[in-house]
């Protein structure tokens, strides 16, 4: 599939397959760099808060320190980091897979339940640019796989 | 996965390799510092015991750390490490000649350690002879119960003797003058206070004290060690068992004997100051060091071919992201330790980071502390290219073996002189005990396999996948 040039498609197995990443052709997520933008993003955030409410606008001495005092700063710059890191982490993770999602079409199929038990399957969209009705089931037909299904996003 | 494994290979150094000779070039560098060593020993008596130190504990902690890697793998069953576990039983089995190199440390605790010289302030003062002052003097010197009556016990020290003897200045000066500043009240007591541990002999002095943690480190290390290599052979299974079941046991005891070798060898450098989280912070850095080694020396092996696929990519990711945890590990343990005595302020504590701060040179250790072992590294360590490109990884093991000597040094050099001078002896001592212990490592490793073949779950280590 990855070699026909298709990239709107899935494999859904039982349990996880180890080298299906490669296999798919399934380049590296973009979450590490998100989530180390967003850990950045709460540092840097972080420092210039401090900055402002204890060095600006209302500065205190506490304990004979400098009001901007940077050890100070480094728990909750830290915390902050790793906050906006966890939280982007989470929230990105699901949204780089379209999640939540309350439904796709796929479910339609009766035979699709057994993806979770015994059966393995690949699923191609329609909106994929190389999708030809014909084509497209002719090539997986010629897998010979146990089954081969057109399944239609209406109600049955 | 189908568990791969690596045919026959019994991974040895052919007698050509450079490998082979490898402990001569070392026996050369130990040499050299050697040399240099005895000459500033006799010119620069005192420098040469803190350069000597530094060097000893640098090397040390490798070592320790080598110890700590190879329990850790049995204590946790971990499959992933154990093409290279054998590189490091080699590194923790070198460790049987600190206890020759700890030597120059003895010699020279007379140097290195003001307690080992201290005298009871009570005695002194009764050979003084003080008029008016002595019989409170005798009473205040015996009243070491808790902190608040020590300080209270020493102003009235200071008090008693102001009337005798006000003027004499602050400081160590030698004669009865001296006893009369209040630092030095203060100071004498809290060494009092100590004596219970910080002295030289006695049934559980310092002396004896390390004694027993040699003798753990070399029992255990060397345990470690033959029931590995006489799998190579035996293959039998029961060596697993057995090196298994001794993992908690001996982790609690390694964890014993670090904390309290480092508070004995380096916090006691500064006797009126401590830390509860010293022996967490050294091993922090031995951790470091001996991840980083690993990486080093298994590149060196592979690139001579030693290792075959033994250790690959999937292999340095792993270890990467173990030597970036403990880099963060130790960034957090210094830290906390540094805030709490920072947000007190309290003269007690702050001296330390006095001394490393505020004296000509060391803040500018310190920051390179900062940003060369923790915030550069990180940024570097955290990619996960960097972690996977052998070159890339090289390079940043490699400078994380140079910041852990850099950190070793801020410990125990500032008792040194007060402001960061360097000094060519700190060199010849590094050479000396790099040169020893390197030789000693590596002239063992040729005759041993360098992956451990017989261990059961090797094929795990093969066919190890790190995503």
């Amino acid at each position: 599939m990855r070699d026909a040039g298709f990239t709107k498609w899935d494999v859904h197995t039982p349990f996880p397959v180890h080298g299906m990443d490669a296999a798919m052709g399934l380049p590296e997520s973009k979450l590490g760099l998100i989530v180390f933008g967003a850990g950045a993003t709460g540092l840097i955030g972080a420092f210039l808060m401090m900055l402002w409410m204890n060095g600006i606008d209302y500065p205190i001495v506490v304990g004979g320190k400098p009001p901007e005092a940077i050890p100070s700063m480094v728990p909750i710059l830290f915390e902050c980091t790793v906050l906006l890191s966890g939280i982007t982490a989470v929230f990105g993770m699901l949204g780089l897979n379209k999640l939540p999602r309350h439904h796709h079409p796929i479910f339609f199929s009766k035979r699709f339940e057994r993806g979770s038990d015994d059966k393995f399957f690949i699923s191609i969209e329609a909106g994929d640019p190389k999708f030809d009705l014909e084509k497209t089931k002719d090539l997986l037909s010629s897998l010979h796989p146990s089954h081969v299904e057109l399944v239609e996003e209406s109600l049955p | 996965m189908k568990p791969k494994s690596d045919g026959d290979n019994v991974y040895r150094i052919p007698a050509d390799n450079i490998w082979a000779n490898a402990w001569k070039i070392a026996a050369v560098i130990a040499l050299i510092g050697g040399t240099g060593a005895f000459v500033g020993a006799g010119s620069d008596p005192e420098r040469f015991a803190f350069s000597y130190l530094f060097a000893f504990f640098a090397g040390l902690t490798i070592a320790l750390g080598a110890v700590f890697f190879v329990v850790l793998q049995f204590l946790t069953i971990g499959g992933w490490s154990i093409s290279m576990r054998r590189v490091a039983e080699l590194f923790a089995a070198g460790i049987p000649v600190f206890a020759l190199l700890f030597v120059p440390v003895w010699m020279n605790a007379d140097a290195l350690y003001e307690w080992s010289t201290h005298e009871s302030h009570g005695a002194e003062h009764e050979e003084g002879g003080h008029d008016e002052g002595e019989a409170e003097a005798a009473e205040g010197g015996e009243e070491h119960g808790s902190t608040e009556s020590l300080i209270g016990a020493s102003t009235a020290h200071a008090q008693d003797h102001g009337a005798a003897g006000a003027g004499e200045g602050a400081g160590h000066a030698e004669g009865p003058a001296a006893h009369h500043s209040p630092q030095h009240a203060l100071h004498g007591d809290l060494l009092d206070h100590k004596h219970g541990w910080l002295k030289m002999g006695g049934a559980f002095g310092w002396v004896v004290r390390a004694l027993i943690y040699f003798a753990f480190w070399i029992f255990l290390a060397l345990f470690y060690f033959r029931e590995s290599t006489q799998q190579d052979d035996d293959k039998d299974m029961a060596h697993t068992r057995r090196l298994q079941s001794a993992a908690p046991l001996a982790m609690i005891f390694f964890g014993l004997t670090l904390t309290f070798a480092a508070f004995d060898w380096v916090m006691s450098l500064e006797p009126t100051w401590y830390s509860t989280i010293y022996g967490v912070y050294v091993f922090a850095g031995a951790a470091i060091a001996i991840h980083a080694l690993i990486i080093v020396v298994t590149l060196g092996l592979k690139s001579r071919g030693l290792l075959g696929d033994a250790v690959n990519a999937e292999h340095y990711h792993s270890l990467g992201k173990m030597l970036f945890g403990f880099i963060v590990f130790h960034a957090y343990v210094g830290f906390s330790q540094m805030m709490l005595q920072w947000y007190a302020n309290i003269p007690e504590e702050i001296v330390y980071y006095h001394a490393r701060w505020h004296a000509a040179g060391w803040k500018g250790v310190s920051y390179f502390l900062i940003f060369g072992h923790f915030a550069l590294p990180f940024l570097f360590l955290i990619s996960r290219v960097v972690k996977r490109r052998l070159p890339l990884i090289a390079f940043g093991s490699m400078w994380m073996l140079i910041m852990h000597v850099v950190d070793v040094y801020w410990f125990v050099m500032p008792n040194a002189a007060a402001t960061f001078s360097p000094h060519w002896l700190d060199i010849a001592c590094l050479l000396l005990v790099g040169g020893v212990y390197g030789g000693v490592v590596l002239f063992m490793m040729r005759r041993f396999n360098l992956v451990a073949v017989g261990d059961p779950r090797l094929s795990r280590a093969l066919s190890h996948q790190d995503f």
